[in-house]
């Protein structure tokens, strides 16, 4: 199964994939991969895993280094695929890849290809994958979503961030991404008014998977560099990702 | 599989993509924790190989710590009377995918740098042993390369020895690049043609040859060659020589006839070792430009990353635009750094003979494969900042193409001038911007039969260019 989490910058879609890291470490036996594919690479600090190298820092060393070798006989897509073995964080219940960005100018057609069939390969050693998207619309574009079977979108109080899901629902078809299902997650969301954005939601043409309230356990974690993972059980965060995880399938 | 009755665990080629998390490990092999590995395969005599026999050096599988990471050499010893020492890069390539098509086993990567892992549960079901790795690789190899008559296979843990080997095969390796490099596109049955770049250039077709190496400079021949075997229907496929029309300017009916169905037509002919008539095309990732400088004759280098305007007066990103987007422009031509170490290396045109300007970044790079009588005699962006100052370098050093100005003086002496300035260079070639629509020029010299044009800070768009050369008083 793979699971997308997207959505305007600033609406907390990092701390909404980590909660569904959670739920899926202490609900299922499955084995998850993790991807951080949001340039900013927030992940690994919510998760509280240091991450020392992204896919994009092995790409960077792997065109200064690999394309210009006097080695010939080299086969050059197993080094990347080696590199990012080494930067797979791999923990007892999940592994985390984070994407990074590549930098500077050149050619990243082969390169781009080659990791394309890397990266298909290594997710499908993974019960689940996990991608925490990049803020906006450009992974939808450039592709890296590819044939999702959930994407949760994740929005705000706000409009924008409402707008933003429309749009990306919009842009999908025109890029010829498959999503097998696209569902609204409302963040900070109070309790009681759940309902009348669900309604504000369907204005918008988009199905709610549900809401989760604001959670002072989650501002406490982060202040202090603990991992979401560690989040008490009955937070209440964790309690209503735990319904939507439910609600669109992925427990 | 019935071939592998006897092997505790399933082997099959569904298993080739698996890989083994830490927690499911039982044991490590190489990978970054352990200094050293290798894997190598060798041609050996017939009276050298015991044929099926799988040898452990150190110990076993069963005899180490669960949870460790192990030193691991894995030797590949083949005799076969159609054997020869060129194939061994290839037996060895093989080692990665049967190792990996064993349930429970992980190889990744190659030669030095080899990281293996064994699953647990392959450990509970019995795979407690090299002896089972090593016979379904001797199966494996002797059912798809009939060519091995013999194989025995040797697995090596003892860290001592592991150490030891792993200083010859890096000499080995080393050798067999050196062969590699020494492969001539004569040398070959197929090339490899790649269509990655055509979602910017749709008319460009890299052919990549032993000797001409991708202009992204990504992939060699070897990468190619393995790719197209992968995905033969991918982006980068097989293309059959088909008959050699012209060994120095290097056209292959092959290649003509794929080149024009991978550009829709577009693309007609194609001349690999030359910048003028039917140039190969030049997408947009091309690692340098070689630009023809009508001036002096000869041909500038330009690398992506260089800063400011070549000697020129134009950026790397002005002469891209000319070079760039699949089309064949005469004295602009995309190449890689790799290409510029080729022998075949712009040979039509004079190779390195004609080259006059390099970017010392560059030239640090490629002047181990200079012709030694030109190799002090170019000049680099630190010698020379303008055309003038090439001149006089040029001459001041006696480059070749100072010979050339002398005879084209005395050509130019002979024949009544036409309309148009006459330039020096005049390369046998007909301009070949043809058919492309929304050609841009701007401030590029172009050297066009004859012609010299200079256009200095002007844009303009022009849909048809017809150059015809007038009357008969040329030359």
């Amino acid at each position: 199964m793979i699971i997308s989490v997207s959505g305007k910058g600033g609406t907390g879609k990092t701390t909404i994939a980590a909660l569904i890291l959670k739920a899926l470490i202490e609900e299922t036996d499955k084995t998850v991969l993790m991807v951080d594919a949001d340039p900013s690479t927030n992940a690994p600090i919510v998760l509280n895993i240091p991450v020392e190298k992204t896919v994009g820092d092995v790409v960077n060393v792997f065109r200064k280094k690999v394309l210009d070798t006097t080695e010939l006989g080299l086969d050059k897509s197993r080094v990347i695929e080696t590199w990012i073995m080494e930067i797979l964080k791999e923990t007892p219940r999940f592994d985390l890849l984070a994407m990074g960005r590549s930098e500077g100018e050149g050619c990243y057609c082969y390169v781009n290809a080659v990791l394309t069939s890397i990266l298909d390969r290594l997710s499908s050693n993974y019960d689940v994958v996990l991608m925490d998207m990049e803020a906006g619309l450009e992974h939808l574009s450039r592709r890296t979503d590819r044939d999702v079977d959930i994407m949760l979108v994740v929005t705000d109080p706000s409009k924008m961030s409402l707008e933003t899901a429309r749009r990306i629902k919009e842009l999908i078809p025109e890029v010829h991404v498959e999503v097998r299902k696209l569902y609204v997650v409302g963040n900070r969301i109070p309790d009681e008014d759940s309902e009348s954005y669900a309604k504000t939601v369907r204005d918008y043409g988009l199905e709610l998977a549900g809401t989760v309230p604001l959670d002072p356990n989650i501002l406490s974690y982060s202040m202090k560099g603990l991992s979401i993972l560690e989040l008490p059980d009955d937070s209440p965060s964790y309690l209503a990702v735990k319904r939507i995880c439910e609600k669109v399938g992925i427990l | 599989m019935s071939m592998f009755q006897d092997i505790p665990v399933d082997v099959g080629i569904a298993y080739e993509g698996e890989r083994i998390r830490r927690p499911q490990m039982y044991l490590e092999f190489g990978g970054p924790k352990v200094k050293y590995k290798f894997e190598l395969a060798r041609v050996r005599k017939p009276e050298e190989v015991e044929d099926g026999k799988v040898k452990i050096v150190g110990p076993d599988i069963k005899d180490l710590p669960e949870g460790s990471s192990v030193p691991l050499g894995i030797l590949v010893e083949v005799a076969g009377s159609q054997l020869e020492e060129d194939l061994e890069g290839i037996i060895e390539r093989r080692i990665h995918e049967f190792t990996n098509y064993i349930n429970g086993f992980m190889h990744l990567n190659q030669r030095y740098d080899i990281w293996c892992r064994l699953s647990k549960e392959a450990f509970k079901k019995g795979l407690n042993s090299f002896t089972y790795i090593g016979k379904v690789m001797i199966r494996l190899y002797k059912a798809d390369l009939p060519i091995i008559e013999k194989i025995q296979v040797t697995f090596i843990t003892d860290p001592k020895e592991v150490e030891r080997m792993y200083h010859e095969a890096l000499k080995i390796y080393e050798a067999r690049d050196a062969r590699a490099r020494g492969l001539r596109d004569e040398d070959v049955e197929e090339f490899y043609g790649c269509t990655l770049c055509q979602s910017f250039a749709p008319t460009h077709v890299c052919v990549i040859t032993p000797q001409r190496y991708a202009n992204c400079g990504a992939i060699s021949w070897f990468d190619g060659r393995a790719a197209s075997k992968v995905d033969p229907k991918g982006p980068i496929f097989r293309i059959p020589k088909g008959e050699c029309l012209d060994p120095f300017k290097g056209e292959y009916s092959g290649v003509n006839k794929v080149v024009q169905e991978k550009s829709l037509g577009a693309i007609k002919r194609v001349w690999l070792y030359t910048a003028f008539g039917y140039p190969h095309t030049s997408c947009g990732c091309f690692e340098a430009i070689a630009f023809y400088i009508p001036e002096v004759d000869g041909f500038g280098i330009v690398h992506r990353d260089f800063k400011g305007p070549a000697i020129n007066g134009l950026p790397f990103s002005t002469m891209a635009d000319a070079t760039g987007g699949g089309r064949q422009v005469d004295g602009f031509h995309g190449i890689s750094i790799e290409y510029m170490r080729s022998p075949k290396f712009l040979q039509v045109d004079g190779g390195w003979r004609r080259v006059v300007w390099v970017p010392k970044a560059v030239y640090e790079r490629v002047k181990d494969f200079i012709p030694e009588d030109v190799r002090d005699k170019i000049a680099t962006d630190e010698d020379v900042k303008t055309i003038e100052e090439l001149i006089e370098f040029l001459k001041a050093k006696g480059h070749p193409v100072v010979e050339r100005w002398k005879e084209k003086e005395a050509e130019k002496a002979e024949a009544k001038p036409v309309e148009a300035e006459a330039v020096a260079a005049a390369p046998e070639a007909v301009p070949q911007i043809t058919g492309m629509t929304g050609v841009s020029i701007s401030g590029i010299p172009m050297a066009a039969g004859g012609l010299r044009i200079i256009l200095k800070g002007a844009k303009i768009r022009i849909d048809k260019v017809v150059i015809k050369r007038t009357g008969s008083g040329g030359k």
